[in-house]
């Protein structure tokens, strides 16, 4: 078997010297023939099939295949370009995309043994929590065995060198050496960082460092301030390092977290749950259902031990973390559907090139009739189209990495990827990319082929209409689903929200951080209440639970919101009261609800008086979107601040003109009010354009993808009514030169494209009614039949559609009839 | 089969061989001569038998081909096979 294979092989590369050997051997049998047996042969026919018996033959097909698809390429410039413009947008628009997506859920963290790293949270009969609290963190730390290391992380934002808002993260000392990463300058953070009364330290990022403090060369070692305390530079963490939840400006020991917000109690409180996010790494060859079990044992015990601060049935969930984002159920329903908005620009290029190769094929009739009449198998025929098909889809998939190469820096750019991602052509990307390259040439080029071989004819032009319908389809839902998101982002702007945020900014001095209690906090805001309401241009504040425009929200099952607040905060947000009355400062029992909540909950008879849980309802007023503004059906009920929430409280204020100028006066007042706090205070509509960032985004990316179905549909149709011009050439010559009349030729030619566009439309449209569902918080209230949008994108295709058909259907109404009759 | 019977007997060039299968077979088998040489490559890609230029006895540069080893057991067996069916045959035609 090997030596044959060998001597295969051995033929192909010494293949002339055989060939040339094998006629030298017939011409010498032939003339030692004598006359009385002339019968040798055809000499051509036989020498082929000695060949073909070295088994090479199909190579010699290949190339000649290859070689003729390439001079017909060559001859159709025209065709050849668009194919491969058609391919390479479909491509690589789709593979710029999957880069990401590999970059993000398929490519291991780049750390130090990924696969080991696992994220902890509890879990009871009752709910989920994915923080602990410090010192029940440090419990499982020290007693599991199954965990060679346990990572306590803390979120937050400081103000450091006097700029607030800077995003910080308190860690466990171990957790940047154990994730592998190395110090740029100076050292990180090692086990003396945790001891207790240790120097406060702080570790720069790269980039804070390049940018805060121009690549200063000598800051390691320096005192700078966090919260205005002293913290001394130990070091620079170089950008290269990625880690959970992206990278902060700097980094601190969690076990400094008190040196940051003094008075804090995090390290000691047992009650506070939310406190830390705990990541841990499994000792070598512990399993995690192991870890599950063992962890699940010391919940057992730590309740025994602390049952008042402890849940009963806690277990604790571990969960593998080597990817850098575990998508939850709400980001895998929006990727899905970003995959498939992303896959129909796939669809758009591939029933595009299925039009194009369709409209080819046609044109080669003739040529496929002449060959098989002169004795080609319709087999060979097909291999030769598929030949030519390949060849066009490996140009396509290489002019796609380029196209790829661009995209996914826009793609990049546009979503604001975590640094650290960095997407790029993996072997797993390239495989995708030949993958879509073999499904669209040859699936979408090779069933035009076989309807061209076959004699039949009818069947044709059906295909053609699926493929139209199918393609208009596809780019409509892209640009409505664009449309829908770009009115969403528009409306806000200009739709009621039912309160004024204009001339409002929110302060949070972030009380709870700093440990400050809840009888110190109703104070410290009584007195800042006092002293704000004096500053000039101050008209009105008010303290509530969920500042607008924030990230909190306490909501229940009919998605009814409930915010605590005093009685100013209607004035401050000029929510108008529209019957009954309003509640004292503190009163209880009482509760006001929102028109909607009061139309949904009392369709018939009067809210008022009526009981709402526990409280009666004394008031009612305006419904006033001011957490979900995305939220058309969202009702908001309010009731007075309960004591024990005062440290979890922000400040709204109104103020006559623009905020700016009185922000810095009511920073520097909260600030006084109590020491060591550092107040984030900034206009509302600062935060409102923060919580449109995300939606302006998903609408440009949308908008990207749907720009690139338009050009390509209109590649297409702009190609297929060409085409259909010149096939039909003499017979509108003829019809021309009988009279017909111009416009009933151009009726006549768009005609047999109009119904499969229609159904086409038609299909887009409920598509994109159905993602509209999915996107229905990120289209704030508008309906996903917005007709604006519908018909609008649809106005839109038209009107590029028409322009791309224009210049054919020109060409067909200037034909000479005399010309295009001698032309045949 | 033929070839290889033929080529049992020594080495022999192309046209040798043909004119060998003509007279053993008391010219029943009038075959196209030419098809011989697709076979002979068959048989040279097999490794059933070498070639090598040499000199005829009419001064013509032809080629030679020589049985190897795996050529002679491709022989046995296929002879053994043909002997198997052919008895077969026999016993049927006689039988019936």
């Amino acid at each position: 078997m090997i030596g044959e294979l060998w001597r295969r092989l051995w033929y192909l590369v010494n293949r002339s010297r055989f060939e040339r050997e094998l006629r030298e051997e017939m011409r010498a049998h032939r003339e030692m023939q004598t006359a009385d047996n002339p019968r040798f042969g055809n000499e051509l026919r036989l020498r082929e099939e000695a060949a073909e018996a070295w088994g090479w033959g199909w190579l010699d097909r290949l190339r000649q295949d290859l070689r003729f698809g390439a001079r017909l390429l060559r001859r159709a410039p025209a065709f050849a370009v668009t194919a491969i413009a058609v391919l390479a947008l479909g491509i690589g628009v789709n593979l710029a995309a999957f880069q990401i997506f590999d970059a993000i859920a398929l490519t291991p963290l780049p750390v130090r043994a990924p696969e080991q790293l696992v994220n902890l949270s509890s879990r009871t009969r009752e709910g989920h929590w994915t923080s602990f609290s410090y010192p029940e963190f440090d419990f499982y730390r020290s007693r599991s065995t199954s965990l060679a290391a346990a990572f306590a992380l803390v979120r937050s934002s400081v103000d450091l060198d006097g700029l607030s808002g800077t995003d910080a993260r308190f860690v466990s000392a171990s957790y940047l050496v154990d994730l592998g990463a190395r110090p740029l300058a100076g050292r990180l953070f090692d086990a003396g960082d945790e001891r207790p009364g240790a120097d406060p330290v702080v570790l720069l990022d790269e980039n804070a460092w390049r940018r805060r403090f121009g690549a200063e060369a000598g800051i390691v070692g320096r005192t700078i301030g966090v919260n205005g305390h002293p913290f001394t530079v130990a070091g620079i963490v170089p950008s290269a390092f990625t880690a959970f939840h992206g990278r902060p400006a700097v980094w601190i020991p969690v076990t400094q977290y008190a040196a940051a917000f003094s008075g804090s109690a995090l390290l000691e409180d047992w009650s506070a749950k939310g406190a830390v996010s705990v990541y841990a790494r499994l000792r070598d060859g512990v399993t995690v259902a192991a870890a599950r079990s063992e962890l699940g044992t010391l919940a057992k015990d730590l309740h025994a031990a602390r049952p008042a601060e402890t849940p009963d049935g806690q277990w604790i969930e571990v969960r593998g973390e080597s990817t850098y984002q575990p998508l939850d159920e709400v980001n895998r329903v929006k990727l899905a559907l970003v995959t498939a908005l992303v896959l129909l620009v796939f669809v758009t290029a591939c029933m595009n090139l299925g039009v194009l190769v369709l409209a080819r094929m046609l044109g080669r009739h003739r040529e496929f009739g002449l060959r098989l009449s002169i004795g080609a198998s319709p087999g060979r025929i097909l291999r030769q189209v598929f030949t030519e098909q390949v060849m066009l889809g490996l140009l396509g998939s290489a002019a796609g990495c380029a196209v790829a190469a661009i995209a996914t820096r826009a793609f990049a750019a546009i979503t604001a990827l975590p640094d650290g991602i960095t997407p790029h052509l993996s072997w797993r990307s390239s495989a995708v990319a030949v993958t879509l390259a073999f499904l669209s040439t040859v699936l979408f080029g090779l069933t035009p082929a076989l309807q061209a071989v076959r004699p039949s004819v009818p069947g044709r032009l059906r295909i053609r209409s699926v493929l139209v319908a199918v393609q208009v389809a596809a780019a409509g839902v892209l640009l409505i689903v664009s449309g829908l998101l770009v009115r969403g982002v528009l409306h806000v702007g200009r739709a009621p929200l039912g309160f004024d945020y204009q001339h409002t900014m929110v302060a949070d001095p972030d009380l709870a951080a700093h440990g400050v209690k809840a009888a110190e906090a109703a104070a410290y805001w009584r007195r800042l209440d006092a002293r704000v309401r004096q500053v000039p241009g101050v008209v009105d504040a008010a303290l509530t639970t969920l500042p607008p425009f924030g990230n909190r929200v306490a909501i229940d099952a009919e998605r009814t919101i409930f915010y605590h607040v005093t009685p100013a905060y209607f004035s401050t947000l000029r929510i108008p009261l529209l019957r009954g009355r309003l509640f004292r400062d503190g009163e209880t029992g009482v509760t006001i609800v929102s028109e909607a909540l009061a139309q949904r909950r009392w369709p018939a008879g009067d809210a008022l008086g009526q009981k709402y849980g526990e409280a009666v309802v004394i008031g009612i007023v305006g419904s006033a979107r001011t957490v979900r503004v995305g939220e058309e059906a969202s009702s908001e009920c309010y009731q007075s601040i309960e004591p024990e929430e005062m440290p979890r409280i922000v400040m709204v204020v109104r103020t006559a003109d623009l905020p700016a100028s009185a922000a810095g006066t009511i920073a520097a007042i909260a600030r006084a009010e109590w020491t060591g706090l550092t107040p984030e205070v900034r206009p509302l509509s600062d935060a409102l354009q923060d919580k449109l960032e995300g939606p302006r985004r998903a609408a440009l990316l949308i908008s990207g993808l749907g720009a690139t179905a338009l050009a390509l549909a209109v590649i297409g149709l702009g190609g297929l009514v060409a085409f259909t011009v010149s096939q039909r050439t003499r017979e509108l010559g003829i019809r021309l030169a009988l009279g017909a009349h111009p416009r009933h030729v151009v009726i006549d030619l768009v005609r047999q494209f109009s119904l499969p566009i229609l159904c086409g439309a038609i299909g887009g449209s409920v598509l994109a009614a159905g993602a509209g569902t999915i996107l229905s918080s990120e289209l704030f209230g508008v309906s996903r039949f917005d007709p604006v949008a519908h018909v609008g994108a649809m106005l839109l295709f038209a009107a590029v559609g028409a322009l791309a058909a224009a210049p054919s259907l020109r060409r067909a109404l200037r034909l000479d009839p005399v010309t295009t009759l001698r032309h045949e | 089969m033929l070839v290889l019977r033929v080529l049992q007997a020594g080495t022999l060039h192309g046209y040798a061989i043909a004119q060998r299968i003509h007279v053993l077979s008391s010219d029943q088998l009038q075959v196209e001569e030419g098809s011989l040489y697709p076979a002979l490559q068959r048989i040279l890609l097999k490794g059933w038998a070498k070639a090598e230029w040499g000199t005829s006895e009419t001064n013509r540069r032809v080629r030679f081909y020589r049985l190897t080893p795996a050529g002679r057991k491709q022989l046995e067996t296929e002879m053994g096979d043909y002997e198997r069916v052919s008895a077969a045959i026999r016993t049927v035609l006689r039988s019936a």
